[in-house]
């Protein structure tokens, strides 16, 4: 995955180039609108991270005259304004996804690693298959080893969520956003009570869990060869 | 009010003509009779000395009195016009037929049966007591006038006043700080307060965005350090010399855990903040409460489940203009705390219906409740219960609550018995 980060924080974009490498992508920053404009219509990248507030050019402006040049690479804006106004303004002016500094590295490489797969792979699919444990997504029905396992509406969308992002990190507010379809910040960790609910019918009675936590990011689901 | 001081007005003004109209007539009257009066008793003196017709025609020579005495009741004196009038209980008016003057008479009866009528000339009297009344009747007029002219003025001072009031009341509502008095006119006292209002309100503007700014830049300002700060502990995580030593591990995750729970707790308070200082309801639109409430519950049944509880839910359709996301997390912070608070075993209820054209909302729980005298602390930010301080949060949540349902200008009421506590909303 090749990706462009535009920040003017040295300290936040070398940071990010630095986990980035580590798992193994490349990575170029700029550190003004304007060049990180340039490179994004010189270069072909996977992913661009863009900070709202920069120098030159800001954020907002960057996105939009990319999109307007007909540029669809997915963006990710970057930003330390959070209130849901401004996330709406970001995702209209043309971003794909939004987060909110201060973040965690893995909640950021899970959600580039989402925009990646989406704009590469048509998800046409009709069966999620983790190990053994099957998904029929037109009969809405989960399978492990052959036997049905009964869920709830809930339940089966969460487990989708997991097993279409298989072998990448789901972070507690990707599920709440895309699973609950609403902004807020949960007091108690009722997402913990729902996986754990979920893990009780999909992982008990067998030897290993395909449902893993990984701490301090979120959740992840993966077949045995992948895991650690 | 200007219809109050009117009607003040306007009574005070017909109580006085009245009585004034009223004093001058009795007084007129009463002088009138009482100089009747004496004069009979003279005459009476004098018939008794027989001296009564050489002083009656001595009297009358002036035609200030005009005399009569006759026999009978039939007998009437020529000079009486056909017309008279009565002034007082036993005194009569008439204009004399062969005199243009007025005379106010008593008619007295003697012991032997003889009447003897007394005029007294009242011409000058009267025309006075008319010019009086005319004054009386022309100040009458006057004071309505005043009343008129004052009425109209409390009516333009009431209405200028109104005005601030609205456009003050309109601000509260709104939290919109660009809104001004209509200044109409430069002339008055009203209109000059109105503009000094004005000036006071463009001071606070300023004062407020300047407020805002800050508060921004303490956000943008603190929150990248923490950021740094974050990050290089997420770093050291992956250090060399870190990676296989367990117990550095643990405590590295655990100041994770700390700059996170001082992140959480400066961007509530921030969001709190915007919430109530910026007002805005761009995010408004046509929503139905009982489906947010049913959202809440789908979200929270594990953990319900998982505490022991029972819950009860009667959800009616209720319609209402506002914010899904806020809406639901104002009830899930409550939710939240009734989740909290009641033990194992426990019964939350929840209810929504539609009442009078609003939305009501009540939730109930089974836990030790609130008194009264924390019912009006427990919106103060930071602010924790006695039975609350060691159950976790940041005393943040309530505060959030009272912002977002100000924010939709509801109500939220407590209630609190030996069952629980029940809140309850009104939109």
């Amino acid at each position: 995955m090749k990706v462009l980060i535009i920040e003017d924080d040295p300290k936040v974009s070398s940071y990010i180039k630095k986990g980035l490498k580590q798992e193994g992508h490349a990575c170029h920053i700029a550190d003004t609108g304007s060049d990180g404009l340039f490179l994004a219509t010189t270069e072909k990248y996977d992913v661009i991270v863009v900070d709202r507030m920069l120098p030159e050019l800001d954020g907002l402006t960057v996105l939009k005259t990319l999109r307007g040049a007909g540029n669809q690479t997915p963006i990710l804006i970057l930003s330390a304004l959070g209130e849901v106004d401004d996330r709406v303004k970001g995702l209209k002016a043309g971003g794909d996804d939004y987060l909110v500094k201060p973040f965690a590295f893995q909640e950021l490489i899970a959600r580039l690693e989402v925009l990646n797969r989406r704009s590469t792979k048509a998800t046409a699919e009709t069966r999620l298959v983790v190990e053994d444990l099957e998904m029929d997504l037109l009969g809405r029905k989960v399978m492990r080893a052959g036997k049905t396992i009964e869920l709830l509406a809930r339940e089966f969308n969460l487990l989708e969520y997991l097993m279409r992002l298989k072998g990448q990190v789901v972070t507690r507010t990707m599920l709440l956003e895309n699973i609950w379809d609403y902004h807020f910040d949960p007091q108690t960790n009722v997402i913990d009570v729902h996986i754990s609910r979920l893990r009780s019918k999909i992982d008990k009675g067998f030897k290993k869990p395909l449902i893993r936590t990984i701490r301090g990011a979120g959740y992840i689901i993966d077949d045995y060869d992948n895991t650690a | 009010m200007a219809l109050l001081f009117t009607l003040l007005c306007g009574t005070a003004v017909v109580v006085m003509g009245y009585f004034s109209y009223y004093f001058q007539r009795g007084h007129f009257v009463y002088g009138t009779e009482q100089v009747i009066e004496s004069e009979i008793q003279l005459l009476t003196l004098l018939d008794q000395n027989k001296a009564l017709q050489e002083y009656l025609i001595k009297a009358e020579a002036d035609e200030s009195r005009v005399y009569a005495i006759f026999k009978s009741e039939t007998e009437k004196p020529d000079y009486l016009p056909e017309e008279i009038s009565l002034l007082a209980e036993g005194t009569i008016l008439f204009e004399h037929i062969r005199r243009a003057k007025k005379y106010a008479a008593r008619i007295h009866s003697f012991e032997d049966g003889r009447k003897l009528l007394v005029g007294v000339d009242i011409t000058d009297v009267s025309k006075e007591f008319e010019f009086m009344q005319f004054l009386s009747l022309l100040s009458i007029a006057l004071m309505i006038i005043v009343v008129i002219v004052s009425y109209m003025i409390s009516r333009f001072v009431v209405d200028g006043t109104n005005n601030i009031a609205k456009t003050a009341y309109g601000i509260i509502a709104t939290g919109d700080l660009t809104r001004r008095v209509d200044v109409r006119w430069h002339w008055d006292d009203l209109s000059n307060m109105a503009g000094v209002l004005n000036t006071l309100l463009d001071r606070i503007e300023s004062l407020m965005q300047g407020v805002r700014r800050v508060s921004d830049n303490i956000a943008h300002d603190l929150r990248t350090p923490l950021t740094r700060l974050r990050h290089n502990l997420e770093s050291l995580k992956s250090a060399e010399t870190i990676k296989n030593d367990q117990e550095s591990l643990d405590k590295i995750e655990d100041l994770l855990a700390e700059a996170d729970h001082m992140l959480n707790t400066f961007n509530a308070l921030l969001r709190i903040a915007r919430i109530e200082n910026e007002k805005q309801k761009s995010r408004f639109s046509n929503i139905d409460l009982s489906k947010i409430v049913e959202d809440v519950l789908d979200f929270y049944e594990p953990l319900i489940e998982e505490r022991g509880l029972i819950y009860f839910k009667k959800l009616q359709s209720t319609p209402m203009y506002g914010d899904r996301d806020l809406l639901f997390q104002t009830l899930a912070n409550l939710l939240d705390n009734a989740i909290k608070f009641t033990p194992s075993g426990g019964t939350i209820s929840i209810a929504t219906y539609s009442e009078n054209g609003k939305a009501v909302l009540t939730l109930s729980d089974g836990g030790p409740g609130i008194s009264v005298s924390e019912q009006t602390k427990i919106f103060d930010r930071f602010y924790r219960g006695e039975t609350s301080r060691h159950t976790p949060g940041n005393g943040l949540g309530l505060s959030l609550v009272k912002a977002v349902i100000d924010l939709h200008e509801g109500v939220i009421n407590l209630k609190s018995d030996a069952n629980g506590l029940t809140v309850r909303l009104t939109f």
